[in-house]
């Protein structure tokens, strides 16, 4: 019986494994590791990388656009002084050409004209120029392109420009446009015949077309440009002086609005008047009130920060893709090893016993392994001995069993020696019964009275040397020692004679009639296993046996025979009756037989039965 | 496995790198620009250092288009007969050009008529408002913009001026003007009325004989000296002009430098070498995408005053210092 349920068990653990359900759980638990352990480690380096590699772009996004503005603005600003140079040189050669020695002679008079056409020679911004004498009539008027009559000329006396320029000041007029296309502006100086002694005064028409020959020169970069626009917004150079004669207006814009109204840079990004997304500085002209502005787009501008965004990005992608690889080499490599060592498992609960799981990672994992190893080499090991000791149990009481497997240093079954306690013990008239019945009624009979036989012998620790169909020999004492096996035999004998008188009483109402007799004697006996190493059997060998057999049979049912020395060791709680010597079979000279009557009533004689 | 994708990654991302590198390298050297010139005037005689031809040239190679590499650059010159121009003009529209560069208002009245897709660039006409050529000097509005050649007709005025103070006491000035120039003789006649001068417009003028005609019956007329503004005949006439011109013992004033160059007293007007020179940088933008309509028509930066002073002595003139101190060139 005990056989037969950890064969179930073990049917049962098969399927368990080899069930498709299971089988995918354990899968998808697997994939799930991989995706985890994958994703941790992908987080791990790539939010590494990432964070460095934005810490670094900030940095660097700031330090770049604090490099353009810098540079910029000092592009501005040189432009803005090339082009104060400009205008101060226009400035400049006005006042020289005022300080000749004619007016120091004669004041404003008619031969300052030859100073007006040197002016224009000197100067080609200038377009037209006049002297205005102290009350501001105009003197004299040259152009290079209108004719001018006497009748040409004018009182310039509410002019600001004249004021202002006759109070010492170097007037420069708002840009206005010729034809609607090209940007002027007039510039007034004092004529002085010597510092302070302001004479007259010295208007001149500039075409500010000329400053885009400055402009023009100024290159920042490869694309980067400088264009003016005056204190109203209006365009007044650029090197595109297309852009100029189509006299737009710039306040829109917000690096104009920005460099209108003195904010600090750095700007962000503009968009510049051609819808280009330009990076914008600027310097002011402060003597005219005029901005230039330093634009490059913001592709040239930001080149060196974009490439090395672009390398960063490279870097960020390689770096990714190396996490990503090393994310999936860790995933594997642990969990490679876990699936060897899930299906070793579900090998090893499979039932085979002697799968070894090979794991070579020298961490924890190859640990793991070589314990599992080892629970298996363990469990193989118990489990022969649970096979051995189901084996043993055909012989032996459970208990009795299990301490013969457990005792190591000897084979108790080895061939020996030993005094031991025989019980004989069998049905009355079986053969005859059986013979007149049919086969189940018979097998009917012997599964009840083995049933209860069984219990006993069980619970006596009794060695069952065989059966044999309506009887059985047991002995005690053997193969392992006990300490009272004569007191055992005999409590055992009592205990089967009063179940199995109850067994007979119950056959008898169903018209069986059966007996039962019990033969008891001790002596030694040679022990030890008759036939091959896989079937065998353990028999107990000598009179003892024997007598003990014709015991058995001398008894009728319902008795219990014994001898004497059995006798001797349980006479403090048997009762018995001599029956006299008796001659056997076998045996030279007669035995004193003793029938067992009753037990007295002694608690230690129970003591066993009890427990 | 994933090593080697993404080695492929890479290398495909090289390739396509490498790649639009070389073709977008190759594009824009493989490009080759036609650009047609039609001309009044005549095709210089030698390639003279100042030819406008070779400014507008000249500024173009600065920029990277060089003849016989990446430009074709197809010359018309009408020889100054005005019948040659629509003919020239259909011959250069059937190139199909990129841009056809203009000189003189008739050239590009006659491109005009023949192309409104082809972009036109004025390399010097007289005020291209008033002419008709475009609509605004800030706006041209259509496929036409370039380098305007005077300042507007004040410039007429502007020369008499000249000529007054060059020759001081002039009453009569004869003026070479024919019937078929759109010449408006109005800001002269303001001209002559403030510097008290009496105009003479000569007889019409186109052969030999005519222009003998006229000269000697301005003579007859007592005058003093002439202006032969630039009209059509007179560009094709300029060599008979000058010689006329001294025949007469007649100081005479011209509207550009080539009547100087070719013997004649003086000259006052813009510098054609200059004005072609911007209208090679206007047929630059424009073949790199500009829209001819939105570039503004720009007017001359310099007005060069020529002064012939050989030509001075053989009339037994001699330049006041004002005239003097404001040439800008001397022809000895």
């Amino acid at each position: 019986m005990n056989d037969e349920h950890i064969q179930v068990k073990h049917v049962n653990e098969v399927s368990d494994i080899s069930g498709n359900p299971r089988q995918d759980n354990s899968d998808r638990s697997g994939g799930r590791l991989v995706r985890r352990t994958f994703i941790i480690a992908l987080v791990l380096l790539t939010s590494g990388f990432i964070a460095g590699g934005a810490i670094e772009l900030v940095f660097r996004y700031q330090e770049s656009v604090n490099n353009i503005w810098a540079l910029q603005t000092e592009m501005a600003k040189g432009a803005a002084f090339k082009i104060q140079s400009f205008v101060q040189g226009i400035v400049k050669t006005m006042r020289a050409s005022s300080r000749t020695q004619a007016i120091v002679d004669n004041g404003l008079t008619k031969d300052f004209e030859v100073e007006l056409i040197k002016l224009l020679k000197a100067v080609p911004a200038i377009t037209a120029v006049s002297a205005l004498d102290s009350n501001g009539q105009e003197l004299f008027k040259l152009s290079r392109v209108q004719l001018i009559q006497l009748g040409d000329l004018k009182s310039l006396r509410d002019d600001e420009a004249f004021i202002r320029a006759k109070g010492g000041v170097t007037n420069f007029s708002h840009v206005y446009f010729v034809r609607e296309s090209e940007p002027y502006a007039k510039i007034a100086v004092p004529i002085e015949r010597f510092a302070g002694e302001i004479v007259g005064v010295l208007i001149a028409e500039v075409n500010l077309k000329y400053i885009w020959d400055v402009v023009s020169d100024i290159r920042v970069g490869h694309t980067g440009y400088a264009y003016v626009v005056s204190g109203d917004g209006d365009l007044i150079a650029h090197p595109d002086i297309s852009l100029v004669l189509a006299m737009q207006n710039l306040e829109d814009l917000a690096q104009v609005q920005n460099a209108l109204v003195g904010e600090p840079g750095p700007f962000t990004a503009s968009t510049n008047l051609v819808g280009e997304k330009v990076f914008a500085a600027y310097a002011t002209i402060s003597d005219l009130e005029w901005i230039v502005l330093v634009e490059r787009p913001t592709s040239e501008a930001y080149a060196s920060l974009y490439s090395s965004l672009f390398r960063s990005g490279v870097f960020l992608l390689v770096g990714f893709g190396m996490a990503v690889l090393v994310s999936l080499l860790i995933g594997f490599r642990v969990v490679r090893p876990l699936q060897t060592l899930r299906e070793g498992v579900a090998r090893i609960s499979g039932g085979e016993l002697d799968h070894h799981i090979e794991i070579k990672t020298g961490d924890e994992l190859e640990m793991l392994a070589g314990e599992f190893n080892e629970m298996t080499a363990k469990l193989r090991e118990s489990y022969a001995s649970v096979e051995r000791v189901s084996h043993l149990k055909r012989y032996f009481s459970p208990q009795l069993a299990e301490a013969i497997q457990s005792s190591k240093e000897t084979d108790p079954m080895e061939d020996h020696r030993r005094e031991i306690t025989v019980v004989f013990c069998d049905l009355r008239n079986f053969t005859e019964f059986s013979s007149l019945v049919e086969p189940e009624e018979a097998m009917k009979v012997l599964r009840e009275f083995y049933q209860v036989i069984g219990v006993l012998l069980r619970h006596y620790e009794a060695t069952i040397e065989h059966f044999a169909g309506d009887g059985l020999m047991a002995f005690f004492n053997d193969p392992l020692p006990c300490p009272d096996p004569e007191s055992r035999a005999v409590q055992m004998s009592v205990k089967m004679q009063a179940e199995v008188e109850k067994l007979i009483k119950g056959w008898r109402r169903r018209g069986i009639k059966l007996g039962f007799g019990v033969g008891i004697s001790s002596g030694y006996a040679t022990l030890g296993r008759i036939g091959s190493k896989e079937q065998f059997h353990y028999a107990a060998i000598g009179s003892v046996a024997n007598l003990a057999s014709r015991l058995c049979d001398e008894a009728r049912s319902g008795q219990i025979l014994i001898t004497e020395p059995v006798y001797a060791k349980v006479d403090h709680f048997t009762e018995v009756q001599h029956i006299g010597d008796v001659s056997f079979k076998g045996f030279p000279k007669p035995v004193p037989v003793l029938e067992v009557v009753a037990l007295k009533d002694d608690p230690s004689a129970y003591a066993l039965l009890e427990s | 496995m994933l090593a080697v994708d993404w080695s492929k990654i890479a290398l495909l991302a090289l390739l396509t790198l490498v790649a639009t590198g070389v073709v977008g390298q190759s594009n824009q050297t493989d490009r080759v620009y036609r650009i047609g010139f039609l001309a009044f005037g005549s095709r210089p005689v030698s390639r003279v250092v100042n030819s406008p031809l070779m400014a507008y040239r000249q500024t173009l190679r600065e920029r990277g288009y060089v003849e016989g590499e990446n430009l074709i650059l197809d010359e018309r010159w009408a020889e100054a007969r005005l019948n040659r121009l629509p003919v020239l003009a259909k011959e250069l529209v059937q190139l199909k050009p990129d841009i056809i560069v203009a000189s003189g208002a008739g050239a590009v009245r006659a491109v005009m008529r023949e192309t409104q897709e082809i972009p036109i660039v004025i390399a010097g006409a007289a005020d291209p408002v008033a002419e008709g050529l475009v609509s605004s000097l800030a706006r041209p509005a259509a496929n036409v913009t370039g380098v305007s050649a005077l300042t507007g007709r004040e410039l007429e005025g502007k020369r008499l001026e000249l000529l007054y103070r060059s020759i001081p006491g002039i009453k009569r000035v004869g003026v070479i003007l024919d019937s078929t120039s759109r010449l408006d003789p109005t800001p002269l006649e303001i001209a002559a009325r403030a510097l008290g001068i009496t105009l003479l417009f000569s007889s019409e003028t186109e052969s030999h004989d005519e222009f003998r005609d006229a000269f000697a019956e301005m003579v007859r007329d007592h005058a003093d000296a002439i202006y032969a503004p630039e009209t059509p005949i007179n560009v094709r006439q300029k060599k008979l002009i000058v010689e006329l011109a001294l025949e007469h013992r007649l100081p005479a004033m011209y509207a550009s430098r080539e009547y100087v160059e070719a013997g004649g007293l003086m000259s006052y007007g813009p510098n054609f070498s200059e004005l072609f020179g911007r209208a090679a940088i206007y047929s630059d933008r424009i073949l790199k995408g500009a829209t001819p309509g939105e570039l503004p028509v720009e007017q001359p930066m310099h007005l060069e005053l020529v002064i012939n002073k050989r030509v001075a002595k053989l009339l037994g003139i001699s330049f006041p210092t004002m005239i003097l101190m404001r040439a800008d060139e001397v022809v000895q």
